[in-house]
């Protein structure tokens, strides 16, 4: 065989591998998942963690919206985002709960940012439910049929926010918070950033790259479904 | 003969009355388990305290301990942190009234949230014979300290370890 004809068979190959790529890497909307709930973690009077001016409340609302937008983006209206809090206000537990639950979420995503007594970075939390004792047959232990898809999706997004940073990656656990009284859905809470660590400062497109590797863990999530 | 008896007692006096002494100050102290953190898992140190008639005094005094911090390790509680009070209730179940500095000095978030409540439960339970804490903050009983972890209920042992263990992956 020539040279112009390996050449051309190369070529050949190389565009039917690109020709199957789309299919496989472009289908990024969410197909199962018709409503998806953010949960900024405090707001109103409730700053939570902080690191000099940067508070808890302000990053998570922030990140809500970038999330918002990246699922309207690749799924226009087809897709209902429900974000539980305001930026002026911070919904007791019962409101969140029931502003999830009552728009009919298939997933809640309760964002965080941890903080600690040393700038020391300590790898970040994605938690699952562990529902407290006392709590049986109460409120506190509504996604209880849902752990394992809980597990599921604390599993697609450490996959996706892992490497994210490069001092820091991310671990699964459970806990009995708070956060997840009366959800009753797959739900996580993640720690998406250690405010008060010097060694992750925070880049200006930050907020666009987290809630996009954010949502490749729902579409990730949305296939096993 | 008397000469020499005399040197003797002399000699040996002081060394039984800094024996006695010694014996009295080992008795009045007690070795202590303390939690602290590092890379975000619990690790014990070991430090003394002075023995109290009073449970409850002890109980402060490694809460104190725990406030002052490690030299090695991180700390679980704010440097601030006072135990206020300490009511040993039915069940064996031991009511931690902090002072407000407890909540209002606390970092937030939800790892360090754990490691507050998880270090100050293992401490206590590691030191003194009580089955189960509850929080409280000038007289009220927690929901949380900083917004997450649930602490509404009494924490038992068994909770307590397994809130420890808040990693699984």
């Amino acid at each position: 065989m020539d040279y112009n004809a390996r050449m051309h068979r190369m070529v050949l190959l190389f565009s039917l591998m690109f020709a199957f790529l789309p299919a496989a890497y472009a289908e990024q909307t969410l197909t199962k998942l018709d409503t998806v709930v953010i949960d900024p973690g405090h707001g109103g009077a409730s700053t939570g963690a902080r690191a000099e001016e940067l508070t808890e409340k302000d990053f998570c609302q922030k990140l809500a919206q970038a999330i918002k937008e990246a699922v309207e983006k690749e799924n226009g209206q087809a897709i209902k985002v429900v974000v539980t809090a305001p930026p002026e206000k911070d919904p007791d537990q019962r409101d969140r709960a029931f502003a999830a639950n009552g728009a009919g979420g298939k997933v809640f995503i309760s964002l965080h940012a941890a903080s600690g007594f040393a700038p020391t970075p300590r790898m970040l939390g994605i938690y699952v439910q562990d529902a407290p004792q006392g709590a049986e047959g109460t409120w506190r232990e509504a996604g209880k049929k849902y752990s394992v898809k809980s597990f599921q999706l604390a599993e697609k997004l450490k996959e996706a926010l892992d490497g994210f940073y490069p001092s820091n990656r991310f671990f699964i656990g459970r806990a009995p918070l708070t956060d997840f009284n009366g959800v009753a859905m797959p739900a996580v809470a993640v720690e998406v950033v250690q405010l008060n660590s010097q060694l992750q400062p925070l880049a200006p497109d930050m907020f666009q790259r987290l809630a996009s590797a954010i949502y490749s863990g729902l579409v990730e999530f949305d296939r096993r479904q | 003969m008397k000469k020499m008896a005399v040197i003797a007692l002399l000699v040996f006096l002081p060394v039984g009355a800094g024996a006695a002494d010694l014996s009295t100050l080992q008795s009045s102290s007690m070795g202590v388990t303390l939690f602290f953190e590092m890379n975000g898992v619990l690790v014990q140190e070991v430090a003394k305290v002075p023995r109290d008639k009073m449970v409850e005094n002890e109980m402060k005094s490694v809460i104190d301990l725990l406030a002052a911090g490690s030299a090695a390790s991180g700390p679980v509680v704010p440097n601030k942190a006072r135990l206020e009070t300490v009511f040993l209730g039915s069940g064996r179940t031991a009511y931690l009234n902090f002072n407000e500095n407890f909540v209002t000095d606390h970092p937030g978030g939800i790892t360090q949230e754990i490691l507050t409540v998880a270090g100050v439960c293992q401490t206590v339970f590691a030191n003194f014979d009580v089955d189960g804490i509850r929080f409280l903050v000038k007289g009220s009983e927690l929901k949380t300290i900083a917004g997450h972890v649930d602490i509404e209920s009494v924490i038992s042992r068994p909770q307590c370890d397994r809130l420890s263990q808040y990693r699984r992956e």
